[in-house]
């Protein structure tokens, strides 16, 4: 080549700060701020998402070193649970009524006496279009080895309003056993 | 008839590229939610894609026009697609998935305008119009084989294994890349000393170009409208369509694809023919309409119906934002510099519609948000009947009747 263009570097730098800019953005905002989870989700979890780990982490807490010098806190206790025994939730495929995978659950609600009370679901959606975020009642959902089955097909699940952060959930119930009256699918 | 064999390549080069690409769409946020990310955290990661992509447009036109040899930046730039790719499957950890976006924004926006220098070269402008035609073509052919292919392995399998196959597609790619010859590339002179010199010159040049604003402003209204309106009908359909919902989805897909097979090498010798001001506005009117069609149509099959329309106004975009481009750098080696500012535009257009059409969808629903969407539409259109020139030259004009 006779003549290299002069100007090149200053665009391969220009470029490269270009590139830099977002990761530094992100390196400047520290550890990643957890959402406020539900409790739910907090206790014996036994395997971690797969993040660079929070500061709260599944690790029993160790004595708070700001407590006033009285009598030493005692460590918590640890107990260990059967690897059969309890499982993920967070991101876990739900399957429908025929089997196919249908929803991914993405958050639990717990009342306060920590009993979860629905499941927020991506529901639907081809390759990521069209997924809908909805709410279950909790007992609608039943949690097997094989993963998460939800007991509401699609035509029962038409037409429930998406879930909002902040508004009154709508859940969507199993309808009433066939026998007593009918109660609708979606209060 | 190495030439054919050139171009032959060119079209299973576009066919390919656009099977990788298809895996990156709303796909990255189902499997990253799988991998128990949380809402902020996925924003976050797609934000930086987002930006990445906006950011490293205008640089990456400056690179591609500032070098000859634009096959090998093609061939670097697929392999960071498939790096990024075998990243998100192989380890979906905060800062590699970060690395991923970013890398994956990079490398397309060197892809998309490398790939259209290359067709310049080969074919030159006269017939520049047909070729992107057939490079539209290929391109959706390639975005519904995979998008079938990817949603059955994401199905079957596992989220991972699309991005595993994403990976895996871009070998042929590289193979396609290789077969066209580096004898057939006739690129626009390189820029002399003198004008290279006056290279921020250039640039303001094409700043303070009318038409290249104007249409930079077009591409923008036209992707405002447009970027959202398929998850909004995608999210209806899923609220309102029982049992068949996720197959009326994957037709709403389907259907512009095969349309935009069907009819963009026919948009591309129209521009040659008739001029660009004909198929423009024939695109940018279907936009506006599909928006009122489709926030007064439920019936799903009349949705999949109105789709026609996207796969009309995506050809002709997908034909005419090159071409036009083209058009516009005749004379000095801008090509590039064009097409991302052009690119630059709808990426903006893209991220205005999805921010607005979520939030005027949760407050007026998503009526309010389709009638939102078609008039930007229609602000597009009356900006291309009126204030866009036709660019299409004289010489173009007596080449492509006698070719």
């Amino acid at each position: 080549m006779l003549s290299r263009p002069r100007p090149l570097p200053l665009r391969y730098a220009a470029a490269c700060i270009g590139l830099l800019l977002p990761t530094l953005a992100f390196a400047a905002d520290g550890d990643p701020p957890a959402e406020a989870p539900p409790a739910a989700t907090a206790p014996p979890a036994t395997t971690q998402p797969p993040v660079d780990p929070p500061p709260a982490s599944a690790t029993p807490p160790v004595a708070a070193p700001t407590t006033p010098p009285q009598a030493e806190v005692p460590p918590a206790a640890r107990e260990t649970l059967e690897a059969r025994a309890a499982f993920r939730t967070m991101g876990q495929d739900v399957k429908g009524p025929s089997g196919i995978v249908v929803a991914q659950l993405v958050n639990i609600l717990v009342n306060t006496e920590g009993q979860p009370v629905a499941a927020i679901l991506d529901y639907g959606g081809f390759l990521g279009v069209g997924k809908r975020r909805i709410a279950v009642a909790w007992r609608a959902l039943q949690f097997t080895p094989d993963g998460i089955g939800l007991g509401l097909s699609r035509e029962q699940l038409r037409g429930l309003p998406e879930f909002k952060d902040g508004e009154p959930a709508v859940l969507a119930v199993p309808p009433a056993a066939p026998g007593t009256a009918e109660a609708p699918a979606n209060r | 008839m190495l030439r054919r064999r050139s171009e032959r390549s060119l079209d299973w080069l576009n066919f390919f590229v656009a099977n990788v690409q298809t895996g990156f769409g709303p796909f990255v946020a189902v499997y990253l939610t799988a991998q128990a990310w949380t809402d902020v955290e996925i924003g976050v990661a797609l934000s930086v894609g987002t930006a990445t992509m906006m950011l490293a447009q205008v640089p990456a036109g400056l690179l591609v026009d500032a070098t000859p040899r634009k096959r090998l930046l093609a061939m670097i730039a697929m392999i960071g697609v498939a790096l990024s790719a075998v990243l998100l499957a192989a380890w979906p950890a905060r800062l590699p998935i970060l690395a991923s976006e970013v890398l994956h924004g990079v490398a397309s926006c060197i892809l998309a305008p490398a790939i259209a220098a290359i067709s310049l070269a080969l074919v030159g402008r006269a017939r520049l119009g047909e070729r992107l035609g057939r490079n539209a073509r290929y391109a959706s052919l390639g975005n519904g084989v995979a998008a079938a292919a990817m949603g059955s392995a994401g199905a079957w399998f596992s989220g991972a294994s699309v991005f595993w196959l994403t990976a895996f597609m871009m070998i042929p790619a590289m193979v396609t890349l290789t077969f066209i010859r580096q004898s057939e590339l006739h690129p626009p002179p390189p820029p002399t000393p003198v004008q290279d010199a006056a290279g921020r010159g250039e640039i303001r040049g094409l700043l303070t170009n009318r038409s290249v604003l104007v249409f930079a402003a077009c591409c923008l209204l036209f992707t405002l409208a447009n970027a959202a309106m398929l998850p909004l009908v995608g999210a209806e359909i899923t609220r309102v369509a029982g049992d068949e919902a996720n197959l009326v989805i994957a037709a709403c897909i389907v259907v512009p694809q095969f349309v935009v097979a069907l009819i963009s090498p026919w948009v591309g010798r129209m521009a040659q023919s008739r001029g660009r001001r004909s198929m423009l506005m024939l695109g940018f009117a279907a936009l506006p309409v599909r928006g009122l069609l489709l926030s007064v149509v439920s019936d799903p099959l009349g949705l999949a119906a109105v789709q026609m329309l996207d796969g009309i106004s995506a050809a002709v975009l997908g034909v005419l934002l090159p071409l036009l481009a083209a058009d516009l750098t005749k004379g000095n080696n801008r090509f590039n510099l064009c097409m991302a500012l052009f690119g630059l535009a709808v990426g903006i257009g893209a991220t205005i519609s999805t921010t607005l059409a979520g939030a005027i969808s949760s407050w007026f629903g998503a009526g309010a948000a389709f009638g939102v969407l078609a008039g930007s539409g229609f602000l597009a259109f009356l900006l291309v009947v009126f204030l866009m020139p036709e660019t299409r030259g004289e010489e173009d004009e007596a080449e492509s009747v006698t070719a």
